[in-house]
Order: structure tokens, then C-alpha cells, then sequence
């Protein structure tokens, strides 16, 4: 694992870099702005693709939101990251995007066999089943506390830039932390696995 | 917080998540490394954040082509402004109007308004003879309104009105109140009222241009 001063560094590097990248946007520097879409792209598909199997609708979500980029680009206070600005865009174009259209089975329950073909590696068989329970474990949280953990450990926001992306108090964001990883705490060991067999009974924190 | 106020495991739960993403600061990374030291509960619980971490960032990847959407998106920035507002704009298909209902419509409006018209035509004709309070006054060739004595005979007027260069262009229906002008263009009519004030058998005597309108 890094060094806390090694991801601080790393991350302040990237902002200056996407800083620098946006305020050239906002002058309408297409080069920046497809530098920024590409950097983006990625973890924004996956993140949006926990939630709908489509992947018209994850390009639209994503589409739009850098829709929003171009045209707002200039307007940027500064007040945050700008990764942490984007994400935010794109978490209500998803929220927005979600409402009208119909439920469906994420993405993951399609893709994780895709991505490993039969006859992996035994370690690549032990990830994918790493992925699998968290994936389950994932879908039987409320959907903020979900959303709580993804921002987390997927997009690797703080606990200051969630509550700015979900419109919250750091307190609400804490609270539903705490939630998510007492109920996964609950109900993982039930969906079995190596993983699970890692999970001990003792009670929770005092 | 101080190295002398060690971390409770509640404190140490609740920071777990950020040093486990990377986003604690480095004083919170130190006293929760503290306190795990020390506590195997709380490392039993930072083992399996680890765990949902890895398990996050593990498998499952959505391999999807940025470039055919970088391209679509590039494609609607270069729309006009204008085509991409109307859109925004345009409602859904199934609300917009049959094309027989638009046209019938606009028939109708021509039919509205041809019958408008005729309405207005004939509200019109009647005000010849009617007038309101608010109705402006008709243009008069009257300059001035005189108001002579009933004493004054026919040939005491005539004279009147032919030493002040006047002649009678209006007067309503029983001659009391007359409407009339200057023989020549040039004429002072303030002066002309001035001297038919001064001028006996003439009751009234003011200047009608604007609201020169002889009553009938």
C-alpha cells in the first residue's frame, strides 16, 4: 500500500493537473476536455454500471454529465476537486437518468464472467469470488449506504466530498458508513465464501 | 488530536473507511495505527474493510470503449446552440399536434379574424352620431368660439364679425353659440379673442383650435 504522504502527493498532483484541464475547458480547449472525458470514463462507467446493466444508459449518464462539464466548466468555484465535482454531476444525472427508466440487473452479474473466462488462475478465481460476495453484500444495503460505500472504495472520495456529492452532512455520510459495514458485518458471513469464513462474531464496536 | 488521548474503538471505527480509502489525514492515520497496535477487534475490523476494498476494485470491470461516446458527445457540442436548445425543448412526440389540427387552427384564427374585422366595421357607424366624454373631438375649421348677445341683431353681428376679419364657418341648431374663423390665415387669433371680449354684445368669446368642436 502507498504511503499516506505518497496518496496525498498523488492526489493533489491530479487536481492541479484536472484544475489546470478544466480552466482550459471553460475556454473551450477541446484537447483538455477529451483529456478529462478519457480520464474519467472509466470509473464513472463502472460506478454507474453498479447500478444499471444497460450500457446506452451509462453512456447517456455519462454523456450528459460531461455535457454539463462543457457548458459549466467556466462557473467552477473551486470549492472542491474537480474529480469530486464531476462525480457529483454524474451521481444526480444517474439518480435523474435511473428514475425514468426501469430498473435492471447490474452490470457486475453480466460482466464478472465475461471478464474471467474459464480456466483462470486459482488467485484470479479467489478475486472474482472476493468480488462476488462483496457484490452480494453490496445489493442488500439501502441504496444511500451503498452509494456511501462505492464513493468510498470505488471512486475513493472522503468522507468532506461525499457528503458534498450526495448533498449531506459529514455526520449523515458517517452514520450511514457505520450502517453499511455493520449490516455487511451481519448478513456476509450468510452468503459464505473464503472471504466470509475471515468474519469472526465479535460485536460490534463499544 | 494529541498522542496522549489515544483513540476509543468507536473513534477508531469511524476513521477506518478514510485510512483504508487513503483519504484520512496523516494525524488520524497515526492514532488509528496506534490504537490497532493494541486492539484486535479494530484490526480484525480494518482486515475486512481491506477486504471490501479489494473486493470493490476486484473483477467485475466494465470494459467499454470511451472513444464511440467521446465521439457522440463531440458530435452534439458541435450541434448549433440553437438546434440543441429547440431539442431540449421539444416535447415528447406522442404531445405534438396532428398536422390537419395545426392547419385547422390556423384556419380558424383567419375565420376569427375576418369576422372581427367586420364586427368593428359596423360598431363604427353609429359613432358618427354619438359621441362619449372620452371620444377625441372631431378636427373643426372653427378658431374661435363666439358667443354672442341675444340683443345683438343680425346686422350688428355682421359688422362685428366683418371689423374683426371673421366669417361663420359652424353654429349649433339655434345659432346661439357660433363657430368661427379668420378671413386670412395669418390672423392673431389670441388678439382677435382679446378684442371680441372688449367688444360689446359678445357674452363669450375663446380660441376653439384643438377642442374647437361647435355644439350642435
Amino acid at each position: 500500500m502507498k504511503s499516506t504522504t505518497d496518496i496525498a502527493d498523488t492526489r493533489t498532483d491530479a487536481d492541479a493537473f484536472e484544475r489546470d484541464a478544466l480552466r482550459a475547458v471553460a475556454h473551450g480547449d477541446r484537447a483538455a476536455f477529451e483529456r478529462l472525458y478519457l480520464r474519467h470514463h472509466a470509473p464513472l462507467a463502472r460506478f454507474i454500471a453498479r447500478h444499471t446493466a444497460r450500457r446506452d444508459l451509462i453512456d447517456e449518464v455519462i454523456n450528459d454529465t460531461f455535457w454539463i462539464v462543457w457548458r459549466k466548466a467556466g462557473e467552477f468555484r473551486g470549492d472542491s476537486k474537480v474529480g469530486t465535482w464531476i462525480i457529483g454531476i454524474a451521481y444526480r444525472c444517474m439518480l435523474k437518468s435511473l428514475r425514468s427508466h426501469a430498473p435492471v440487473p447490474e452490470a457486475a452479474d453480466i460482466d464478472t464472467d465475461d471478464a474471467l473466462p474459464g480456466g483462470a488462475e486459482s488467485s484470479e478465481s479467489e478475486t472474482r469470488e472476493l468480488a462476488d460476495w462483496v457484490r452480494r453484500g453490496l445489493a442488500l444495503l439501502p441504496p444511500e449506504q451503498r452509494t456511501t460505500m462505492e464513493l468510498a472504495y470505488y471512486l475513493g472520495q472522503s468522507c468532506e466530498e461525499i457528503a458534498a456529492i450526495m448533498n449531506c452532512a459529514t455526520g449523515t455520510v458517517k452514520a450511514r458508513m457505520f450502517h453499511a459495514r455493520l449490516r455487511l458485518r451481519n448478513t456476509l458471513p450468510a452468503l459464505g465464501g473464503d472471504a466470509a469464513q475471515a468474519i469472526d462474531t465479535r460485536k460490534q464496536p463499544s | 488530536m494529541t498522542p496522549a488521548t489515544p483513540l476509543t474503538h468507536r473513534e477508531t471505527w469511524e476513521l477506518i473507511p478514510w485510512v483504508v480509502n487513503g483519504t484520512a489525514t496523516p494525524n488520524e492515520r497515526q492514532d488509528v495505527e496506534r490504537h490497532l497496535r493494541d486492539c484486535a477487534d479494530c484490526r480484525d475490523e480494518y482486515a475486512l474493510q481491506m477486504q471490501f476494498h479489494a473486493g470493490m476494485n476486484a473483477g467485475g470491470d466494465v470494459e467499454h470503449d470511451a472513444q464511440p461516446s467521446l465521439r457522440r458527445l463531440l458530435a452534439r457540442i458541435d450541434t448549433p446552440e440553437e438546434q440543441a436548445l429547440s431539442a431540449d425543448a421539444a416535447p415528447p412526440a406522442r404531445a405534438r399536434w396532428p398536422q390537419w389540427l395545426a392547419a385547422a387552427v390556423v384556419v380558424q384564427a383567419i375565420g376569427l379574424a375576418l369576422l372581427g374585422g367586420a364586427q368593428l366595421k359596423q360598431a363604427g357607424a353609429p359613432d358618427a352620431g354619438y359621441r362619449t366624454l372620452t371620444n377625441a373631438p372631431a378636427a373643426s375649421a372653427a378658431a374661435i368660439r363666439l358667443v354672442p348677445s341675444p340683443q345683438l341683431s343680425l346686422t350688428e353681428l355682421s359688422q362685428l364679425l366683418a371689423a374683426q376679419q371673421l366669417r361663420v364657418v359652424e353654429a349649433n341648431a339655434d345659432a346661439t353659440i357660433l363657430g368661427v374663423a379668420p378671413t386670412h390665415e395669418a390672423a392673431d387669433v389670441d388678439a382677435i379673442v382679446a378684442r371680441l371680449r372688449a367688444t360689446p354684445g359678445v357674452l363669450l368669446a375663446e380660441p376653439a383650435a384643438g377642442a374647437a368642436h361647435a355644439p350642435r
